[in-house]
């Protein structure tokens, strides 16, 4: 199935909003164009920003058999929408019931028409392939998928704070704590470590022999940790959580990751407090080294809501993701050395470990809270282009299969 | 504005999920799914200022429609374009959450629908003396009575100003006074330019409130145009599927449906018909039409003074109106075992826009029942007016106004 396009015209019929094609076709196949077989010529028309068609044309006759080789010409009108809007045309030959020509990787002619206050305008005509349209469209979303987070992120801004606050609010809501519960929640959760570990197991750290040296070591790690585990945890099953928003109502879906990984933030903000009072409880040096934080916080934030975009969509699609997320998270958990000292990995598996990005996020923390040094840079450089990678293909990946979210749900 | 072009909606069946991953994994054409077209080639456009309401019956792909025309769903082929923003009042109190109270739920709720939130700040008096639950606004929300839920989801919806509005039988729920203010609204916002579209299997309020109206079936526009038109069309439907239905059973005295039958059957009631204007059954009324209730009972034994009666209630099973042969001093005479008696009750059907069921009874001159159906047949009465109760008084309204007396 091929055929070639030549002497093409292409003209407008104003008044009807009509495309008048005419051109001749030579069958560059190796088999005859025989009408009766379904060969026929037309076209069809697509919204060029889904990619969704939205007419199929009339038929039109070749009027007789074509043989290899032999040419025909055909003229064909286009009648457009009225609607206003783009316009994307295909013509092209097909067998009825097989294929069309071009989804067969022939040639075919490329129409591109705006319709505006009642007037088609031309915008581009000329032969091109299925496979260079696609290649096309391919560098587009490239471009879209570099901006569109960040837009998306700056224009919902405002809900995005305000289902965080409810977010937040929600978890304790209706209990007598009330939001006290996002400081004694951390609190607690310290007092047992240290007890466990300080006080019953007597973990010592390195050559410090205070109690308070092996929680602190363990904290310190836990804390992006939790952060980073609480939101992609929740990520797999949070679409189908508020599915009522996404079947009843037109509403920026993409952003609930947003808010999952934000409420672990402010979780982890609060965890953080505690800590620096802790540091100061056992006379540790901490000030000023806190101030590196940010450049942390920034790769651990798009690193996590790009897993949770990954995983929001995916969860979709494969209802076991939710169960099986905590294995991993578990797993994941225990391949990063947070309740274990860096130093008991085997030494020449350590590239294969630090190939986690977790663990450079970690060992950062540790420098900053710990040792109140400066990161290293050379990996929180690292840190940061895995997470800006994958912050971007979880949003990609996102954004293409958030389209049939709510037929599935 | 709204114009969908040739929208179609393709729904991929899947008997099992696995069957969507296998389908998508292994090569080949081996087809999992069984195909189903929600939607067929749709084409109409609602300008803006009108309102639309869409009709049909259950599962002809109106909700699918409306949640394109909002942007929930994707169409499989077509084109929908929107001229604003568009407010879809698909479910009412969608996104609310019991545990917070009603003032933090309008906020959130009208963010999502889209207004910032200084709007919301300006639009919350509107919305609190709309919804009308007083000091409950700042309770929380699963205290509600499921009334002031709808109220308050209602009211928040219809204050986002939008330039389209989409209900989905947002009106079902809701009384009657409720129901009345939201067609007022509507006629307000209808006004200021907005742009309706809604479905309601309430079809005088598609005739009260319409434009236009189309007709759905099976997925493709079985007609447009006028709400009256329209709406004749999709009786004209129900009844001839009912006829087929009825056809199908034999169409005999066991066809006759009724919620409660009792008696001795001496006089059995074989068929009940309730004939409008035009010629042949209906089970639409316009208010004020002139009807015909037709008993035909068959007589098993000698009556030498038969009674056939009928009774109107309401759907909640009040009595409207009943009368009988004897109260009308319609003398038939004796009438022996295997006689067929036909009885006409012509009356004008001056009742308020609801649904109601007809009983009918054949009986003995002493009161006992020789064949009591209770709801034999039920049918709707509707009107381009709405008005509040059962009676149709046919209220007019005069006003004068009287000179001020002299200080």
């Amino acid at each position: 199935m091929k055929a070639r396009f030549s002497d093409i015209q292409v003209s407008v019929a104003a008044p009807e909003l009509r495309l008048e094609v005419s051109c001749r076709l030579e069958n560059r196949g190796p088999e005859a164009w025989i009408p009766a077989k379904g060969f026929a010529f037309s076209y069809q028309i697509f919204d060029p920003s889904t990619g969704t068609l939205v007419e199929d044309g009339q038929r039109t006759e070749m009027g007789g058999d074509i043989a290899p080789g032999d040419s025909v010409a055909v003229r064909l009108s286009v009648p457009l929408p009225a609607q206003p809007g783009d316009y994307r045309v295909y013509v092209s030959p097909l067998v009825e019931h097989q294929a069309w020509f071009y989804e067969r990787g022939s040639p075919f002619l490329l129409l591109e028409a705006r319709v505006e206050d009642g007037r088609a305008e031309l915008r581009r005509r000329g032969v091109s392939t299925l496979g260079r349209v696609r290649l096309a469209t391919l560098a587009r979303s490239l471009g879209r998928a570099a901006w569109y987070p960040a837009r998306s992120l700056v224009r919902h801004r405002s809900l995005i704070r305000s289902l965080v606050s409810r977010d937040i609010a929600g978890r304790y809501r209706g209990s007598y704590g009330g939001l006290f519960w996002t400081v004694i929640h951390p609190l607690l959760m310290m007092a047992a470590y240290y007890f466990v570990f300080g006080v019953v197991l007597r973990a010592r750290f390195a050559n410090d022999p205070r109690p308070s040296s092996f929680v602190l070591y363990f904290l310190a790690g836990m804390l992006p940790w939790l952060a980073f585990s609480e939101a992609v945890g929740r990520a797999p099953t949070v679409i189908l959580e508020y599915r009522t928003l996404v079947k009843k109502l037109v509403f920026p879906i993409e952003i609930l990751p947003v808010n999952l990984t934000l409420a672990g933030l402010v979780s982890e903000a609060f965890g953080l407090i505690l800590y620096a009072a802790g540091l100061w409880y056992f006379d540790r040096p901490f000030a000023p080294a806190m101030l590196y934080l940010p450049v942390l916080v920034a790769p651990q934030v798009l690193l996590t809501l790009g897993l949770c975009w990954f995983l929001a969509a995916l969860g979709v699609f494969f209802r076991d993701v939710g169960q099986i997320i905590g294995f991993l998270l578990t797993l994941w958990f225990f391949l990063t050395p947070i309740c274990y000292p860096e130093a008991s990995l085997p030494a020449e598996w350590l590239w294969l470990f630090s190939a986690n990005p977790l663990f450079g996020l970690v060992r950062n923390y540790r420098r900053i809270l710990l040792e109140a040094a400066a990161p290293e840079w050379g990996s929180v450089l690292a840190l940061s282009a895995v997470a800006v990678a994958v912050f971007l293909a979880g949003h990609a990946w996102f954004y293409r299969l958030r389209r049939s979210f709510a037929d599935l749900i | 504005m709204v114009k969908v072009h040739n929208v179609s909606k393709l729904y991929r069946l899947y008997r099992r999920p696995a069957d969507r991953i296998w389908e998508a994994v292994l090569p080949g054409p081996a087809e999992r799914h069984q195909d189903f077209w929600a939607l067929r080639e749709v084409t109409f456009s609602v300008e803006r200022g009108e309102t639309l309401g869409i009709v049909g019956p259950n599962g002809c792909g109106k909700s699918t429609l409306l949640q394109i025309v909002c942007g929930v769903l994707d169409p499989t082929s077509g084109r929908v374009a929107r001229g604003g923003r568009v407010a879809g009042l698909l479910e009412l109190g969608a996104g609310f959450s019991p545990e917070f109270t009603g003032r933090e739920n309008v906020y959130l709720n009208g963010e999502i629908l889209g207004m910032s939130r200084a709007e919301v700040e300006r639009a919350l008096p509107r919305i609190e003396q709309f919804a009308e639950i007083g000091e409950f606004l700042d309770r929380p929300v699963k205290t509600y009575s499921s009334g002031m839920y709808v109220r308050l989801a209602f009211s928040t919806a219809i204050h986002v100003e939008p330039d389209i509005l989409v209900v989905d039988e947002a009106l079902a729920v809701g009384d009657a006074v409720f129901a009345n203010r939201c067609v007022k609204k509507f006629q307000e916002i209808k006004k200021r330019g907005v742009t309706v579209l809604f479905v309601s299997h309430d079809l005088s309020l598609v005739k009260l409130i319409a434009d236009r109206a189309i007709f759905l079936r099976e997925g493709r526009v079985e007609a447009a145009g006028e709400p009256s038109a329209v709406i004749n069309r999709y009786i004209g439907l129900v009844l001839e599927r009912q006829k087929a239905l009825e056809g199908s059973d034999g169409a005999s005295a066991a066809a006759l449906a009724a919620s409660f039958r009792h008696g001795d059957r001496l006089a059995e009631v074989a068929s009940v018909e309730l004939l409008g204007r035009q010629d042949g059954p209906t089970r639409v009324v316009e208010s004020g039409e002139p009807v015909v209730v037709r008993v035909t009972s068959r007589f098993h034994a000698d009556q030498p003074d038969p009674m056939v009666g009928i009774l109107i209630r309401t759907r909640i099973g009040m009595d409207v109106f009943g009368t009988n042969t004897k109260l009308q001093k319609l003398a038939m005479g004796p009438c022996r075992a295997g006689d067929t008696l036909q009885v006409d009750f012509h009356f004008d059907c001056w009742l308020c826009p609801q649904e109601y069921t007809l009983t009918v009874a054949t009986q003995h001159p002493d009161g006992s029942s020789h064949d009591w159906l209770d709801e034999a047949l039920a049918f709707t009465v509707v009107a381009s007016r709405f008005s509040a109760g059962v009676a149709n008084l046919h209220a007019r309204a005069v006003a004068r106004r009287l000179p001020g007396a002299a200080a």
